[in-house]
């Protein structure tokens, strides 16, 4: 647990209102309480020292330390696909909320970038819709970096490793009163990257990673508090490594790469009031990025998508609690709102191979007396997107405490209304020959000319309902039951755009029938009903704490991809799934003795399909895709005293982590294996600094962390293998 | 509370209306051009079709109609007959219909009195999209959607059976195709759209999304079947062809599809408003190494309404 904040000047008689602590200005303290294991909720949460330890500085490198909470890493930096107790998203919004040092990030684009000085990690699992909003329907994310007011100094981490990895990480920490601190955080990464394109020779997965984050608190009064976090991350990444199922490789002949400029901000005032706790918590996220892919992944020429866009975010929470129990009754109450606006520009370029074999050919096999051919072997399918959306909502929750038993019920007002301008534009043109028999002659030569623009609205309202019940037991343990209704938002699905493209093309050319845009990509709103039930022990004076927790989810509307009825080929958007997911976390940690500690985890999902119907296949009684059955983390850390006066301590650490097995497709055709990977480090500590030794996948397990089609052709990302590198770290 | 009919003023190619006075008077007025049936009852049930006109004056506040029917042509004679005002009520699909046992007299003889009167008339909900029909060769006209359209039946005198009907129906139903090994395909996404030259008794039928297989991949957007002949019986009519080759639009440009042959192709109304049909045909595929056939048989109507949706369809 974070260590308590020294109090500041005495009170003097005027000061009436409590102070402010630096504890109470993380969202997860003013929306809940501190200590998350008193709460009726399975949260996990992970001090600094804990990610030191685990060389973690993304939320990727909690994936499966947190039981049934799997981040696969693939593509980019862009792909965040965020999967807790079966529920998830490959695109579109997101299933798990993520916010830093209050900023919450709307779009889920940007959760993965690299965080310095990260001082704990909260992990709610199951719906947190009711406090937290849309797109927290599998659970929240909460990361505080370090504040100035607790430490003061300059904090620097270096890292060099396998891959051609390296980071710099510089922090200044200095508090120009005893009122008001300031922070500037800097880091650097590259990487050379594990994956070579077979195509061209060159590592597909570099990057170069510059974080830059400013962050001030200041105490105003004695019982007003102010925390400003400026942070800019601006990334060049390559990325997407697939490999091409058939030949094992990883080869194609286009460029991909993805660039990112973000800037965030997030101001957050909390005001202790004589009866009332008052927080404001305002947001700014900026974002501009560029993904352009080799779309087929294939050595020859068929398609390239490039996906542009700017978006800016601004949210507001405003939170009410009151200071005060009145008798068994404490409450809080809020109003959030959120306005995003993103342009994006997302053509995609029809290549020589692509006309030929998409295009030409089917239409061609249709009518071959008639034969087209293209009159150049490239052209672009513009799409050009404006998307913006906006939201309110009013939430309360109230609790009740009866000596050894805690009740609560909130709800939550959530309208949100999504908008989309398109502009879809192309010119091109084909020349259709007649083949008669002995030669071939020009028919026709057909230009083709698409400039469609249109206006789309949706609205949505929904009710968010939570219960709770606890039971304190002695030792600070308790058992509850909690059941939550949890939301993803519902909204426009831009990359469905090119199908509608493609679809408008063929048509032009006889073949395919024209379907409305709104029925295809846009996508209602997904809901689903989690019941659960959970315990948190604390056993032998605290030398072990194990949770335990029992899930049930029901979840409705689930947003998928379809065939519409009556096509063998083209997807829409929809709401047409519905599937449950039941399962089961442990969490332990146990200090057997003064030097070890054991910390386990182990996460269970049993997520299926209840009735899905694609157009053309029924998946009831599937496993759920992309969803680990197992997840598991057993870490052994040994220290123990150096025997010099410059080295403090030394500690050892073996760790295992376990995912799977994980079926790749609806049709639970293709599948991986539950795979495990072996990580351990060595750590040096001194008085002012500390040398790490660490590996990852010592053995070098070989496994697959993602699998998709694209025309037709399967392929799969390979896991990162094995990794070794040594982590400086020095405070002074 | 009643619904409001407002028969709207439209600007479409085929239909002439007008809107006279203030929609805040609710009154309207709006004349409507379509074919009439009419058949000679007796022993020869002789049939013939020509162009009439119906004016209708609609009162909203009241809910009440008449109409005005003129170029009714009658054997040798042409002529109009007014209907008394009468109240309408509403159809499932917001079709506005009226009922008229005694609607007037024709050229006001009356001996020819005009009785049964069954009037509805439709929006059009079941037209070929617009991003479709704008390729479409110029002869080949397609209504717009939501055009007034009024379908009705009535009998004058003793002789004549007179029934309306749409000259450019799009009918969409259920098509089941089976191949020659008896293997079944059913599309509910098949439409036969009839584009008539009702004066040289001459069809264009249009099939929109044309699909006869599982197997056959993508749908062909409109397949054109050209110069088929359309035959007016007391029953309904009868469009109908053999050895057709199709043809299908790519860009603006109509282009045969020798490797389509439609060797036999026969659409029949079914229903006495004609807004009911099925049709039967046989298509044989060259496409690739072994030839393919296919028989097709469908059943639908063009006036489709989706019931408790809120809008036709």
């Amino acid at each position: 647990m974070p260590a308590a904040y020294a109090a500041g000047p005495a009170a003097t008689p005027s000061d009436s209102l409590p102070s402010v602590t630096l504890e109470e200005l993380s969202v997860t303290a003013v929306k809940q309480r501190s200590i998350l294991r008193e709460q009726p909720v399975a949260a996990t949460l992970l001090t600094g020292a804990q990610l030191d330890e685990l060389n973690v500085v993304t939320i990727k490198g909690i994936s499966d330390v947190v039981p049934n909470f799997y981040i696969p890493d693939y593509g980019s930096r862009i792909t965040s696909t965020i999967y807790v107790r079966g529920l998830g998203a490959r695109m579109d919004q997101p299933a798990v909320g993520l916010s830093v040092d209050n900023v919450p990030f709307l779009n889920k684009d940007c959760y993965d970038f690299d965080i310095a000085d990260i001082v704990s990690v909260d992990m709610l699992r199951g719906p947190q819709s009711t406090l937290y909003g849309r797109n927290t329907m599998g659970g929240q994310i909460n990361v505080t970096t370090l504040s100035p007011m607790r430490y003061q100094g300059w904090r620097l981490n270096t890292e060099i490793g396998t891959g051609g990895n390296f980071k710099l990480s510089t922090g200044w920490y200095h508090k120009f009163h005893p009122d008001f601190a300031f922070a500037a955080v800097g880091s650097f990464t590259a990487s050379r990257g594990f994956f070579t394109n077979e195509y061209n020779g060159r590592k597909i997965d570099r990057e170069r990673l510059v974080n830059l984050r400013l962050k001030q608190d200041w105490r105003v009064t004695r019982s007003t508090y102010l925390q400003n976090a400026l942070s800019a991350n601006f990334l060049r990444q390559g990325g997407y490594p697939y490999e091409f199922k058939e030949t094992g490789q990883i080869s194609y002949n286009d460029t991909c790469f993805y660039h990112r400029l973000m800037l965030n901000d997030g101001l957050t005032v909390r005001h202790n009031g004589e009866k009332v706790y008052l927080t404001s918590i305002t947001s700014w996220q900026y974002i501009d990025d560029n993904m352009t892919l080799d779309q087929d992944f294939l050595p020859e020429p068929y398609f390239t998508l490039t996906q542009k866009k700017r978006e800016h975010a601004f949210t507001e929470d405003f939170v009410v609690k009151g200071r005060e129990a009145v008798g068994p009754w404490t409450w809080l109450a809020g109003a959030f709102a959120f306005y995003k606006h993103l342009d994006m520009h997302a053509p995609v370029t029809f290549l020589d191979s692509g006309i030929r074999e998409l295009i030409e050919n089917h239409v061609n096999q249709a009518n071959p007396l008639y034969p087209i051919r293209w009159n150049s072997r490239d052209f672009k399918l513009n799409s050009d997107f404006t998307i913006p959306t906006w939201g309110l909502a009013v939430y309360h929750e109230s609790k009740l405490d009866f000596d050894r038993w805690r009740f609560s019920a909130g709800l939550r007002l959530d309208y949100e209304r999504a908008s989309m301008n398109y502009h879809s534009h192309c010119d091109t043109g084909y020349t259709i020959y007649h083949d008669y028999g002995s030669g071939e002659e020009t028919y026709a030569n057909v230009p083709i000319k698409i400039d469609d623009r249109g206006d789309l609205k949706r609205d949505f309202l929904t009710l968010l309902p939570k219960f709770t019940a606890m039971y304190e037991l002695d030792n600070g343990s308790n058992i509850y039951v909690n059941i939550a209704k949890g939301y993803k938002a519902g909204g426009y699905n831009t990359q469905m755009f090119s199908d509608v493209l493609q679809q408008r093309l063929m048509t032009m050319m006889g073949v395919g029938s024209r379907y409305e845009v709104e029925d295809i990509v846009a996508y209602k709103p997904e809901s689903s009903w989690n019941y659960e039930a959970g315990a948190h022990f604390n056993f032998a004076g605290g030398k072990l704490m194990l949770d335990l927790a029992a899930f049930y989810i029901d979840c409705r509307n689930q947003q998928l991809t379809m065939f519409p009825d009556g096509t063998t080929t083209g997807r829409i958007m929809t709401n047409a799934g519905k599937t449950r997911s039941l399962g089961a976390e442990v969490t332990m940690l146990v200090k057997p003795f003064n030097r070890m500690t054991i910390n386990a985890s182990y996460g269970y999902t049993n997520a299926k399909f209840r009735d899905f119907f694609n157009g053309k296949e029924q998946f009831k009684g599937n496993w759920l895709p992309y969803v680990p059955k197992n997840t598991v983390f057993l870490q052994g850390l040994y220290s123990f005293p150096g025997d010099t006066p410059w080295l403090k301590l030394i500690t050892f650490d073996v760790n295992l982590r376990a995912t799977g097995d994980i079926c790749w497709n609806e049709q639970n055709t293709e599948r991986q294996d539950m795979y495990l990977l072996l990580g351990a480090a060595a750590t040096f500590t001194c008085s002012r600094c500390e040398f790490q030794l660490w590996g990852r996948n010592l053995t070098a397990t070989q496994y697959k962390t993602f699998y998709f089609l694209s025309m037709g052709n399967a392929f799969f990302q390979r896991g990162v293998p094995r990794q070794i590198g040594l982590t400086f770290r020095m405070n002074f | 509370m009643k619904k409001r009919f407002f028969i709207a003023a439209l600007a479409a190619p085929v239909i002439m209306s007008s809107c006279l006075g203030d929609p805040a008077d609710s009154t309207s007025k709006a004349t409507l051009p379509i074919y009439n049936h009419v058949t000679r009852t007796g022993a020869d049930g002789e049939t013939k079709v020509e162009k009439g006109e119906y004016t209708f004056n609609q009162n909203i506040t009241k809910a009440t109609i008449d109409m005005t029917a003129s170029l009714l042509r009658l054997g040798e004679q042409t002529g109009s007959f007014i209907t008394p005002t009468q109240s309408y009520s509403a159809g499932k699909g917001y079709e506005l219909i009226f009922k008229c046992q005694e609607a007037g007299n024709f050229n006001n003889d009356a001996s020819m009195p005009v009785t049964g009167l069954d009037c509805a008339i439709y929006n059009l909900y079941n037209t070929v999209p617009e991003t479709v029909s704008s390729t479409f060769p110029k002869d080949v006209a397609v209504p717009q959607q939501y055009m007034s359209l009024p379908i009705m039946r009535y009998s004058v005198g003793q002789d004549y059976k007179v029934r309306t009907f749409f000259q450019y129906p799009l009918y969409t139903g259920t098509t089941v195709t089976t191949d020659d090994v008896n293997v079944r395909y059913e599309s509910k996404k098949m439409g036969y759209y009839i584009s008539m030259d009702i004066p040289k008794r001459k069809a264009t039928v249009v099939i929109l999304n044309a699909k006869f297989s599982d197997k056959m991949g993508k749908e062909l957007t409109a397949l054109f079947l050209r110069n088929l002949d359309i035959k007016f019986t007391p029953s309904g009519y009868e469009v109908s062809g053999a050895g057709i080759t199709p043809s299908i639009m790519m860009g603006t440009k109509e282009t045969p599809v020798p490797t389509f042959e439609i060797s036999s192709f026969q659409l029949t109304t079914v229903s006495e408003d004609m807004t009911t049909a099925t049709a039967v045909y046989d298509v044989v595929n060259r496409m690739g190494e072994t030839e393919k056939r296919y028989k097709g048989q469908f059943s639908g109507k063009y006036t489709y309404v989706a019931e408790n949706t809120g809008k036709p369809n």
